[in-house]
C-alpha cells in the first residue's frame, strides 16, 4: 500500500524530510528531547520541531561523555546520532523537563555540538491548576526567546493555526489506533509505529495529508491478522520497530502501546482558551503522563484498564530501558494493576544490543501460556 | 619512621558534641511521642519545609529527615542495607538508586515505625517535597505500601519568580490540606518562629562551613558530616540555634589559635558526590597519607550563588529585613532559604561553582564519587565534563565508582587502588603518624 510505504520511508530515512523542508523553506528546524515541550508554539514561530531519536544500533561514541553505568541506552543512542553528525541540520534544541537521562543528552548537546538556540522548558512534575498557572508564566518566557532567535512574532492567529493542526493530527491518529480494536485489525503494530514515529519527524501538516490518505486506503486493505493473542505494548520510550516486528512476529498481535514515541504522544487535544499559552499549559498538565509525571496519584493504571478494556488486551509487555528508574520504580505497581485485570504482564529489559535468542524463548513461552488460558 | 605532625588538632568539644547528640536524641524522641503530645507525625525523604510542619506542634519524622542519613544510620551497617535493598530488588523494584532501595526496604519489613521500646507508630501523611525523580518516585511507593495519604510540593529546577510564587500557592495549599487531614491546626506563631530558627541555624552553618577556607582547615569533611546532622533534620528548634551558636564560636575559636581537623594537610581534598554513607571511613582515607578531605560537604546551609558563580553564606530573615507578620510572608522567607533572589535562575550543573568552591576553600584536588545508578548525582550527571573542567582548570581530579547506599557496589580493593593512585598521583606518600589524628566521636 502507498501510503504506508511512505510512511516507511520516512522512518527509514528519518533525518530526510527535515533536511529538505530546511532547503526548500529556509526555516529553522529544532531538535528537542521527551515530549513535553508545546510543540504549537514552535510550529506558530515557523519552526521545523523533530523528535530526536536514536537507531537502536550499538555505538561507541558516547563514552567520554555520559556514564554508561547509569544512564540509559535510549538516551545515549539520541546523543550518539548527534555526534555522529546525523543532526547537524538542527539549528536550535529544546527539553521540557522529564527525566534526567534524557536532560543530560539535552545539556551535553549544548555543550558538545553548539547551536544556535537551546532552551529548557521547565514542566512541573505535578499536575494542578498552580503547575498550570506556572507553566503558562514559563511558556511565556519560552515564546519570547523563541521570537527573538526566529526573528518572527508568535501571533495569536498563528498560534490559533498550529493549535488547530496539531489537534487535527491528533484526531486523525486517534482514527488510526481506532483500526486496532478490530478483531481483525487491517495493521501491525509495527506499521502503527511507523505511522505515528513519522508524525515526529516531519511536518504536521504533512503528516495530516498522509493520514488522510491512509485512513480512506487502509480499511479496505485485507487484514494479514495472525489471531494469536491480543498484546499491548508499554514501558520505557522506544522506537524499535524491529522489536515490536520481531514480537509480531511469533505470533502475537499487538494491538496498542503506551510508549511515549507512540500512542501516548498523540493524547488530549488542545482545549481552546482565550490565553492560548495557558490553553497548551492545561494540554501539558492534563495529558497521559508517564511514570516521572504520574504523581501522587497513580493515573497510569486507569489509563490501562481502559486501554485493556477497548482493545481486548490479553497480555502486556513491559519494555524498559537499562537503567531507567522511572519505569524500574512504577513496575511492581503496573504489574498489580494489569493482574487485577486478569492480564499477565512480561518484563524485557532494553539496551541497543537486543538478546534475539533470549527475548525468542520469553516470548514464545508468554504467548504460549496466554494461547493456553485462553483456551483453557 | 614516625614524623611530627604539622598541625595541632583537638576533639570537639565535649559540650558542642554532647549538644549535637542530645538534639539528635530530642528529634528522634518525637517519632514516638509527638501525635500522643498534639502534634503531627509524617514520613517522607530527603525534605526541605520542616518549619511548615513544626508549626502543627511538635512533630515526628520517623525518617530522620533524609533517606541518605537513614540509610547511613538505620540500615544497621552494610549488611542492613544489603538486606533491605534486595527485598525491594526481590519486589520488581528495578533499577533504582541505593539510598532508595534501602528505604524502600525498610519500609516494606515495618522495620521504619517501630520505637525503642517496640511501639509502633503510623504517620498522619506522607510528605515529599521534590528532589529528583527517584526520591518523590519513592515516597510514592512508600504511600502504597503503608496507605497513606500523600502531600508533594513540586520543585522546580529553577530560581525564578514564577517559581517562588509556584511553590507559595503550593504551601498555602499544603498547610490547609495538613489541616484538614490530621484535624490539627497551623500556629502562625510558631511557623514564624520556626521559620526565624531555621534561617539562624543555616546561615550559621554555612559560616561555619566556610571556615573551612582556613589553612589549616578547623574541622574536616568527615567531622562536618556529623556535625551538621541537628541541621538536617531539626533545623527549626531554638536548640539548634542555639547549638549551632556554640559550634560556630568553637570553630572560629579554632581557626584563631590555628587548630586542625587532622594534623596534616599536605593536600586539601573537596569530595564531591554523597559519598558511600555506609563507610564513611572513605572520608578518612586520605589521612593516611597526609591529606584532608575538609570541602564538598556543606550541605544543610543556606547559601547564596552569586552572579560570578561564587558559593557564599546565605542570609537571616532579619538580615533581609523580613517582617514574617502574615502567613504568606513567613512562606516567602522560608522559600527564599532554597531558592534565594540572588540566585541566577539556572542554579544547577555548572563547573565554575565547583572550580570556584576549590579556589575559594583553597582545595588541592578534588575527588568524584560516581554513584551507580544515581542519574542526579553531583558524581554522575555530567560527571566527565566536570573532570575534563577541573583538569582544564588546573585542578588534578580523580573518580571511584560506588554507590551512596547500596554496599553491593563497594569493591573496596579496586576503591583503594584508586585513591592510592590518585593520592600517589598528587605527590603524596603514605606517611606514619607520630600522633593520634582527630578524635572525634564519629558515630
Amino acid at each position: 500500500m502507498d501510503v504506508l510505504n511512505e510512511f516507511h520511508r520516512i522512518v527509514s530515512s528519518p533525518h530526510q524530510f527535515a533536511r529538505n523542508w530546511k532547503a526548500n523553506t529556509g526555516g529553522k528546524v529544532l531538535g528537542y528531547l521527551c515530549t513535553n515541550l508545546p510543540e504549537e508554539l514552535l510550529y506558530a514561530a515557523g519552526v521545523l520541531p523533530v523528535r530526536i531519536l536514536g537507531t537502536n544500533e550499538p555505538e561507541s561514541v558516547t563514552g567520554p561523555y555520559i556514564w554508561a553505568n547509569t544512564f540509559c541506552p535510549f538516551s545515549r543512542d539520541c546523543f550518539a546520532q548527534a555526534l555522529q553528525g546525523k543532526y547537524d541540520y538542527v539549528d536550535g534544541i529544546s527539553y521540557g523537563f522529564c527525566c534526567l537521562h534524557a536532560r543530560h543528552v539535552f545539556e551535553s548537546w549544548k555543550r558538545h555540538i553548539p547551536v544556535q538556540y537551546s532552551y529548557e522548558l521547565c514542566v512541573p512534575y505535578l499536575q494542578s491548576p498552580h503547575s498550570k498557572t506556572f507553566l503558562t508564566r514559563e511558556m511565556e518566557d519560552y515564546k519570547n526567546t523563541l521570537e527573538k532567535w526566529t526573528g518572527n512574532s508568535i501571533s495569536v492567529d498563528a498560534l490559533d493555526q498550529a493549535i488547530d493542526v496539531y489537534n487535527k493530527n491528533r484526531r486523525l491518529m486517534s482514527k488510526i489506533y481506532d483500526l486496532m480494536k478490530a478483531d481483525n485489525p487491517p495493521l501491525t503494530e509495527a506499521e502503527v509505529a511507523e505511522i505515528a514515529l513519522s508524525g515526529m519527524l516531519i511536518d504536521k501538516k504533512e503528516h495530516n495529508k498522509l493520514l488522510e490518505k491512509a485512513l480512506k486506503e487502509i480499511p479496505r486493505r485485507r487484514s494479514n491478522s495472525k489471531h494469536g493473542p491480543r498484546i499491548m505494548l508499554l514501558g520505557s520510550v522506544n522506537n524499535n520497530i524491529e522489536l515490536i516486528k520481531f514480537i509480531d512476529s511469533l505470533g502475537a498481535q499487538v494491538v496498542i502501546d503506551d510508549y511515549c514515541t507512540g500512542n501516548r504522544y498523540y493524547q488530549t487535544e488542545v482545549v481552546p482558551d482565550e490565553n492560548r499559552l495557558a490553553a497548551l499549559a492545561a494540554r501539558e498538565t492534563n495529558r497521559p503522563p508517564c511514570p516521572i509525571k504520574d504523581i501522587p496519584e497513580r493515573r497510569r493504571p486507569v489509563r490501562y484498564a481502559k486501554l485493556i478494556d477497548d482493545y481486548r488486551v490479553q497480555g502486556a509487555i513491559y519494555t524498559i530501558q537499562k537503567m531507567c528508574d522511572a519505569h524500574g520504580l512504577d513496575y511492581p505497581f503496573i504489574e498489580s494493576a494489569l493482574k487485577a485485570k486478569n492480564v499477565p504482564l512480561l518484563k524485557l529489559e532494553l539496551d541497543l544490543n537486543i538478546p534475539t535468542e533470549q527475548y525468542r524463548t520469553r516470548i514464545e513461552a508468554f504467548l504460549e501460556m496466554l494461547e493456553t488460558s485462553r483456551m483453557a | 619512621m614516625a614524623i611530627k605532625a604539622d598541625y595541632e588538632t583537638r576533639p570537639i568539644s565535649d559540650e558542642v558534641w554532647g549538644r549535637m547528640k542530645a538534639l539528635r536524641r530530642e528529634h528522634w524522641s518525637h517519632t514516638f511521642t509527638a501525635q500522643a503530645e498534639g502534634g503531627i507525625c509524617a514520613t517522607g525523604l530527603a525534605w526541605q519545609f520542616q518549619p511548615m510542619l513544626a508549626a502543627f506542634g511538635k512533630f515526628g519524622n520517623p525518617s530522620i529527615g533524609t533517606n541518605f542519613a537513614r540509610a547511613a544510620r538505620e540500615g544497621t551497617g552494610p549488611n542492613g542495607l544489603r538486606k533491605y535493598i534486595d527485598i525491594a530488588t526481590a519486589k520488581g523494584l528495578t533499577p533504582m538508586c541505593g539510598a532508595i532501595g534501602a528505604h524502600v526496604g525498610q519500609v516494606y519489613e515495618g522495620v521504619s515505625f517501630v520505637g525503642p521500646k517496640g511501639e509502633k507508630i503510623t504517620p498522619d501523611f506522607v510528605f515529599q517535597p521534590m528532589g529528583c525523580h527517584a526520591i518523590y518516585k519513592g515516597a510514592q511507593i512508600c504511600s502504597s505500601i503503608l496507605g497513606l495519604p500523600m502531600l508533594m510540593i513540586d520543585i522546580p529546577g529553577i530560581c525564578s519568580d514564577s517559581a517562588r510564587d509556584y511553590i507559595l500557592n503550593q504551601l498555602l495549599d499544603a498547610i490547609e490540606w495538613i489541616e484538614k487531614k490530621t484535624k490539627k491546626k497551623f500556629d502562625d506563631e510558631r511557623f514564624a518562629e520556626a521559620v526565624r530558627n531555621t534561617s539562624r541555624a543555616r546561615v550559621l552553618w554555612s559560616k561555619t562551613a566556610s571556615l573551612m577556607k582556613n589553612i589549616p582547615s578547623p574541622i574536616t569533611t568527615r567531622q562536618a558530616m556529623s556535625l551538621n546532622q541537628p541541621l538536617i533534620a531539626y533545623p527549626y528548634s531554638k536548640g539548634t540555634v542555639e547549638y549551632s551558636e556554640a559550634l560556630y564560636a568553637e570553630v572560629k575559636d579554632r581557626v584563631e589559635k590555628g587548630i586542625a581537623g587532622t594534623p596534616f594537610e599536605r593536600k586539601r581534598l573537596m569530595s564531591v558526590g554523597i559519598h558511600p554513607l555506609y563507610r564513611p571511613d572513605v572520608l578518612r582515607w586520605p589521612e593516611q597519607y597526609g591529606a584532608v578531605f575538609m570541602a564538598g560537604g556543606p550541605a544543610y546551609g543556606a547559601w547564596i550563588r552569586t552572579e560570578d558563580s561564587h558559593t557564599i553564606p546565605g542570609k537571616t530573615v532579619e538580615e533581609r529585613g523580613l517582617a514574617l507578620k502574615t502567613r504568606e510572608e513567613a512562606l516567602r522567607a522560608m522559600i527564599f532559604l532554597n531558592l534565594p533572589p540572588e540566585n541566577p535562575r539556572e542554579t544547577t550543573r555548572d563547573s565554575l561553582v565547583v572550580i570556584n568552591q576549590v579556589h575559594d576553600w583553597k582545595v588541592d584536588a578534588v575527588m568524584l564519587h560516581m554513584a551507580r545508578r544515581c542519574p542526579a548525582g553531583q558524581g554522575t550527571f555530567g560527571i566527565f565534563d566536570l573532570k575534563a573542567d577541573l583538569l582544564a582548570a588546573g585542578i588534578p581530579a580523580g573518580t571511584y565508582e560506588a554507590s551512596e547506599a547500596d554496599p553491593n557496589e563497594f569493591d573496596e580493593v579496586r576503591i583503594r587502588e584508586e585513591f592510592e593512585r590518585f593520592l600517589e598521583s598528587l605527590g603524596l606518600t603514605k606517611i606514619a603518624m607520630e600522633t593520634e589524628s582527630a578524635t572525634d566521636d564519629y558515630a
